[in-house]
């Protein structure tokens, strides 16, 4: 299996000060390009950059598009306008939890989902049965995300005049290149042409000079999934295993939304573990194991990393519903730990200017 | 127009449901596409005026619950042979008589080995009992009290069941025909010959009937059953969609592009035509529907009718004429169709089953006029060559087979006609497997779409000319409709 | 000369449950007709200087704790497992490495759970806690394992539930089938993911015959006795156990008896065809056994250059195709060779250097769907020659160049082993992989004992056979121990 590169290589290759490589999705990735506390330091309170440009990503086309999608994803994507995006889940027949990610509408009959993991076939099968068309455009753009509170000062910096919402998406033209910029709660972010890709980089580098920015790598990027308590495929879990809730992905589901695969399924579900924090004594990550509480083995511990912000290990969990109370101390193999309510601490948040969505 | 409720197709198991519907005062309108009520069971006509009958050419399932609450036999069901004896036909002329003599079938079963002559008695007492406790399942949805043979059973294919028994490669073949629906070699195939067994015709089991009259008799009796009850019958009134609201079944759109609502359907096709092609996926987990969607089913069965100018002769020691007859090698032969089949190739040997009917009933033809109606089984649903290339080879092979055991009878040839797999609607080996014949009667007769049930025969354990499923479905609606 | 068990058999199965009855304190002996121990697992010389196995490149898993028990680590068997499957097309290529997760990695783990579950079950029911002989024989589990119900499922459908990708479902058969044969798309077949090393699990050697002088280092370090090159020829019902006649002449007596052989031959060969009850005997006349398994054995004067590592270090499958497999398999049910068998390249030298001379390489080819006996004759030198040549054929595929590189080759088909083996009709899995099979056929309810009382089967056809190396002979071990305490043999 040959791993792939993105666009950012060349770029990704010099800024990688400790040579630390990862892959996930079959590309090569920067573990860490210096020290991983700081870049969180950085998203936290400054502003960072990620290269985002392995994320799965699957197009979908046809008359039936908004139909295929709504049938799929826990919220109702029809309702989107063109030129806005929102969280979803998928889940399959049995109400378990295959993947989540992004519905992004690009047109009426045009649609682009964004995932952490990829999950072809599913999606081609269950897209066959509306007529539409799907097409996995992953390595066909290069992307960039920017996060932290002065990601928007960064952008302006950088001459990119953008009125996207946190829930927008834009197309413009810009030093004669076409890009195009979405608002997410943790910043924006940026696809170009993979051919622009280097041009872009060098340009958000410079631009974020007076900003602090520095670029991010997977274990900064994992070290605040932990924190905001987001579970992440393939390494929290892998598809059809978990109902949402026990994945903490229950905000993503509309129960509103009549008509999504699994629905029926998952209202009959008894309730089982619902995704909790572990803020554990000890400066260690805990590694996999169970939670016990009073003897009792009550859960199974997740990802776990050191918080550099909260200065401790933090661990997310599954826990049984009836033993998940916040402030409750329980046993992670030999170490001690408090649970406590996802997330271990909310978003910087970022000021966007008010716009409403548009193409 | 509004009614209580619809029935999809005017077969056996539509029009049973329709008439429980009716009989419980509910307003029922069925619906059958074709101009002609009847489906697997309607007769047709060869050479003028000699009938024959429909794909169904023998009853041996028919419910005796629907036949008694129906009054059929008052509507004028009778039989014209109740329980036909089962027959071998071996080229070296020592045919197998299978009978309900024991004695009888003792000594002829002597002419092939003694040891399957010896072992008949417990064979036959073994897979009759095993088969009664297992009606409590395949009859009324309870748990049955043969589970540890039910688990050996459940596993083991036809041919090594039978293995297990005789050493006759006739006898083996020959029985071996009733559970040709799967591969002698799948795993649970033998649940078939004890599914057929448990059946009960007249009073008697595992017996296997021709209706006076020929097949058509029983959808004539129905068709008085549902007119002294009140169902509207529509004929050539084809459904295209089943309307769903909210979760709900609400009517059944026409092809005239009319609206029929009824907060009850019950459909008698199958669960994929039923819920991906009328209802388009309503309700239905992506996976699910994908998975039906798709399903492919490969190994299928033929019908062919041959209008004979005079009774043919047999070879060798004298069998009953009123008998069904078997013309299969050995059960490795069903092995090997099945598994071309699958592979969308023709059979390298064709095994069939045929039947005289107007040997029992000499009102379905002229005097001096036969027919011979033969069931071929296994054959490919769909063969990379097409049917419409293979449909005269396929009669030539049967009837080189019949020439065989009864010589001369190519030259009584009057007229053929080959119903193959692709002109049939459904077919008998459609998802013969163990999971289908274990099933609760309840996931196979329910949808995800409330109101909406399945009462055809592939909502049987097994397909069959039964009505079971129509008259358990119609039970379950009107539960359902009492409900709400 | 009397002891408390014989041995039937020197394989893996023999010699575990050797180790485990002497460390018991049983007095045991072991019978080998063959000259060397285990020769399943140790191989023969193809060429001078290169060795390599007829049966199999791969050893099926040992359970950790029979590994643990006898102190195999420390008597110096290394065990590697191979790092990925290839499967490749003229086309195209897949690679299913073993340690990424992937739909058919996750496939195969869910059914090596199975197994394991399933060999567990095997240990409870030789060795209970209330024993109870008579019950015992009878005993038929509601359901004897997790996974049980899916046994009756065509192996294309299961495959292709759980795993999206075609190329991918037709590689995970393809480890499936590797020197099997069954209909994927015949319910039932579900059962081959259950089968021994279904390729993933599968081990590798450091050191090929490591594991066999592990063995037979546990058992004689127990206390074992081993005879070597010495049949048992016939047994005995004697008044308080079993009187066994040896080829060279001698005589003993044992309390107990474990047969390592399959199925048929433990019963139909070992005693007089009149001193066996019907039932046992009419049980082995429908056991199954049906060899599918033709290996071709290559000497390469010269490793194949410019090999990409993936052709090395783990099995190389040609061309599958699940409508492939289903048409082997009715080609071989009529005792034919189809067009296209199924084919998978190995090169043991590559784990194994002991195997080769400095240079040199051992390629083995398997095939699947090779019929015992030929329908239309028998296996004549031109037909081995076609089969040689299809396998190099195959090797020329994958490693271009290569085939000027052989110096011997070896054409090994289901009656050799048969003949060198003793296995029934050469089938190495001990019998047909079925449903009824596992769960009716193989033992009695699940149990080594068998209605001869002392008499107990302990190879690849008893219940545990399937599910890993030396499980069989732990099992039967573990109801000899168990019974010698608590039952009075006659």
């Amino acid at each position: 299996m040959t791993l792939r590169a993105t666009a950012f290589h060349a770029r990704v290759a010099a800024a990688n000060r400790c040579n630390a490589w990862q892959t996930r999705n079959g590309y090569t990735l920067a573990a860490a390009y210096g020290d991983a506390q700081d870049e969180v330091l950085a998203a936290r309170s400054c502003a960072a950059l990620i290269d985002i440009s392995w994320h799965w990503r699957l197009l979908f086309e046809g008359a039936r598009a908004a139909e295929c999608l709504s049938r799929i994803c826990t919220r109702d994507v029809s309702a989107l306008v063109p030129g806005a995006h929102t969280e979803i889940a998928w889940l399959d027949d049995r109400g378990l939890v295959r993947g989540a990610g992004r519905v992004e509408r690009l047109g009426r009959e045009r649609f682009r989902l964004v995932a952490a993991a990829p999950d072809d076939c599913w999606m081609a099968r269950a897209a066959a049965l509306f007529e539409v068309a799907t097409r996995d455009v992953t390595g066909q753009a290069a992307g960039l995300a920017l996060c932290g509170p002065l990601a928007p000062a960064a952008v302006a910096a950088a001459g990119i005049a953008t009125r996207v919402s946190a829930h927008g998406l834009q197309r413009l033209v810009w030093n004669a290149r076409e890009i195009e910029i979405l608002g997410t709660p943790s910043g924006f972010e940026i696809r170009c042409a993979a051919d622009d890709a280097l041009f872009l980089w060098d340009c958000m580098v410079r631009a974020g000079q007076d900003f602090a920015l520095l670029p991010m790598g997977l274990q900064a990027q994992d070290m605040l999934a932990v924190g905001r308590g987001v579970v992440q495929p393939g390494i929290d879990y892998r598809p059809g295993q978990e109902p949402p809730e026990a994945l903490g992905l229950g905000q993503l589901v509309a129960t509103g939304h009549k008509r999504f695969n699994g629905r029926s399924a998952l209202l009959a579900r008894p309730a089982g573990p619902i995704l909790m924090g572990i803020s554990l004594d000890s400066p260690e990550p805990a590694p996999r194991a169970p939670v016990s509480f009073e003897g009792r083995d009550v859960g199974r511990t997740l990802s776990s990393t050191v918080s550099p912000l909260l200065g401790h290990a933090i661990a997310l969990a599954k826990i049984e519903a009836g033993a998940a109370v916040a402030g409750r101390r329980v046993l992670v193999s030999a170490t001690e730990g408090m649970l406590t309510p996802l997330p271990f601490l909310q978003d910087a948040g970022v000021a966007f200017a008010e716009a409403s969505p548009s193409v | 127009m509004t009614g209580d409720a619809i029935v999809i197709g005017a077969g056996v198991n539509g029009l049973v449901a329709a008439a429980y519907l009716a009989r419980a005062g509910r307003r029922v309108t069925v619906l059958e596409g074709r101009h002609a009520a009847g489906g697997a069971c309607a007769s047709t006509t060869m050479g003028g005026n000699a009938k024959a009958p429909g794909l169904a050419h023998a009853v041996y399932a028919l419910d005796p619950a629907l036949v008694r609450e129906l009054g059929l036999v008052r509507h004028g069901l009778a039989f014209a042979a109740r329980d036909l004896p089962l027959v071998g036909l071996r080229p070296d002329g020592k045919h197998l008589v299978i009978s309900r003599d024991l004695r009888a079938t003792e000594h002829n079963l002597a002419l092939q080995s003694r040891a399957d002559a010896k072992i008949w008695r417990s064979y036959r007492e073994g897979l009759f009992g095993f088969a009664r406790a297992m009606r409590a399942q395949w009859w009324n949805d309870r748990r049955t009290t043969a589970e540890d043979a039910l688990a050996r059973i459940s596993r083991q294919g036809t041919g090594p069941f039978l293995d297990s028994w005789f050493e006759s490669e006739g006898l083996k073949a020959t029985l071996a025909f009733d559970a040709s629906a799967a591969s002698p070699l799948a795993a649970g195939s033998a649940l078939l010959l004890a599914w057929r067994v448990a059946q009960e015709m007249g009073g008697l089991q595992g017996a296997t009937a021709i209706l006076r009259g020929g097949s058509g008799a029983l959808i004539d009796a129905l068709l008085a059953a549902i007119r002294v009850a009140g169902v509207s019958l529509r004929l050539g009134g084809k459904a295209t969609e089943i309307l769903v609201e909210r979760g709900r079944v609400c009517g059944v759109r026409l092809a005239s592009g009319e609206t029929l609502s009824a907060p009850l359907v019950l459909s008698s096709l199958d669960r994929r035509a039923t819920l991906v092609e009328l209802a388009r996926g309503e309700c239905l987990g992506l996976e699910e529907w994908s998975r039906l969607a798709n399903e492919k089913p490969r190994v299928a069965s033929a019908k062919i009718h041959f209008l004979l100018g005079g009774m043919p002769k047999f070879s060798g020691i004298a069998v009953p004429t009123v008998s069904r007859f078997v013309l299969a090698e050995r059960w490795q032969t069903y092995a090997a169709s099945h598994a071309a089949a699958r592979l969308n190739a023709m059979v390298p040997e064709v095994t069939c089953e045929f039947l005289l009917p107007t040997v029992a009933d000499n009102s379905l033809a002229p005097e001096g006029l036969h027919i011979m109606s033969v069931l071929v089984r296994p054959l490919p649903l769909s063969p990379l060559q097409g049917w419409p290339q293979l449909k005269a080879d396929l009669a030539a092979r049967v009837i080189t087979m019949a020439e065989r055991v009864m010589p001369g009878v190519a030259r009584l040839v009057r007229d053929v006609r080959v119903s193959t797999p692709d002109q049939m609607g459904e077919s008998d080996c459609r998802d013969a497997t163990v999971r289908r014949l274990l099933a609760s009667w309840n996931t196979r007769i329910s949808t995800p779409i409330a109101g909406l049930y399945l009462c055809g025969a592939s909502a049987e354990p097994a397909s069959a000319v039964s009505g079971r499923a129509a008259r358990i479905a119609a039970q379950a609606a009107l539960r359902d409709g009492e409900l709400r | 000369m009397r002891y408390d068990a014989a041995i039937i058999g020197a394989g893996a199965n023999g010699l575990a449950a050797a180790a485990l009855l002497a460390r018991s304190g049983a007095t045991t002996i072991v019978i080998e007709r063959h000259d060397a121990p285990a020769p399943r697992l140790a191989g023969r010389v193809i060429h001078p200087g290169y060795r390599a196995s007829p049966y199999a490149d791969e050893i099926a898993p040992i359970s950790p704790s029979l590994f643990r028990t006898l102190g195999l680590a420390q008597r110096g068997a290394i065990m590697r497992k191979a790092p990925h499957s290839l499967a490749i097309w003229p086309e195209c290529r897949h690679l299913l490495p073993f340690d990424l997760a992937s739909d058919g990695l996750d496939l195969l783990v869910e059914w090596a759970a199975f197994a394991g579950r399933a060999r567990e079950r095997a240990l409870e029911v030789a060795a209970p806690a209330r024993p109870k002989l008579a019950s015992l024989l009878h005993a038929v589990a509601a359901s004897p394992w997790p996974g049980v119900e899916k046994l009756a499922e065509a192996l294309g459908d299961t495959i292709g539930a759980a795993i999206g990708d075609p190329r991918e479902a037709a590689h995970v058969a393809a480890l499936v089938l590797t020197g099997r044969t069954a209909d994927p798309w015949c319910d039932g077949s579900t059962a081959h993911l259950l089968a021994p090393a279904a390729g993933f699990g599968g081990v590798a050697l450091g050191g090929r015959f490591s594991i066999v002088d592990a063995l037979v280092s546990a058992a004689r370090g127990a206390g074992a006795e081993l005879v070597l090159g010495v049949e048992a020829s016939e047994l005995r019902r004697a008044r308080r156990g079993f009187g066994i006649a040896l080829s060279d002449s001698r005589d003993i007596e044992a309390r107990c008896v474990i047969s390592t052989l399959d199925l048929k031959r433990s019963f139909l060969a070992l005693f007089p065809w009149h001193a066996l009850p019907k039932p046992v005997l009419r049980h082995a006349a429908q056991f199954r056994v049906a060899g599918a398994t033709a290996r071709v054995l290559f000497a390469l004067e010269r490793a194949p250059e410019r090999a990409a590592p993936e052709t090395l270090r783990g099995p190389v499958h040609i061309a599958p195709a699940l409508d492939d497999f289903a048409r082997a398999h009715a080609a071989f049910r009529e005792g034919n060779l189809a067009p296209r068998l199924p084919l998978t390249l190995r090169v043991p030298s590559a784990s194994d250097p002991s195997l080769a001379p400095p240079g040199g390489a051992v390629i083995t080819a398997t095939f699947g769907a090779v019929p015992f006996r030929l329908f239309d004759g028998a296996w004549t030198r031109e037909r081995r020659d076609a089969l040689r040549a299809q396998a190099q054929a195959a090797l020329e595929m994958v490693w271009p160049g290569a085939g000027s590189a052989i110096c011997a080759a070896e054409v090994v088909v289901p009656g050799d082993m048969e003949d060198w083996l003793g296995a029934t009709h050469g089938d190495l899995d001990g019998g047909e992989i079925a449903p009824d099979q596992m769960l009716d056929l193989r033992g009695w309810g699940g149990s080594p004992r068998t209605p001869v009382p002392g008499f107990y089967l302990g190879g690849g056809s008893a219940a545990a056979g399937p599910f890993g190396t030396g499980a069989a002979g732990e099992a039967a071990a573990k109801a000899v121990i168990a019974d010698l305490a608590r039952v009075r043999f006659p």
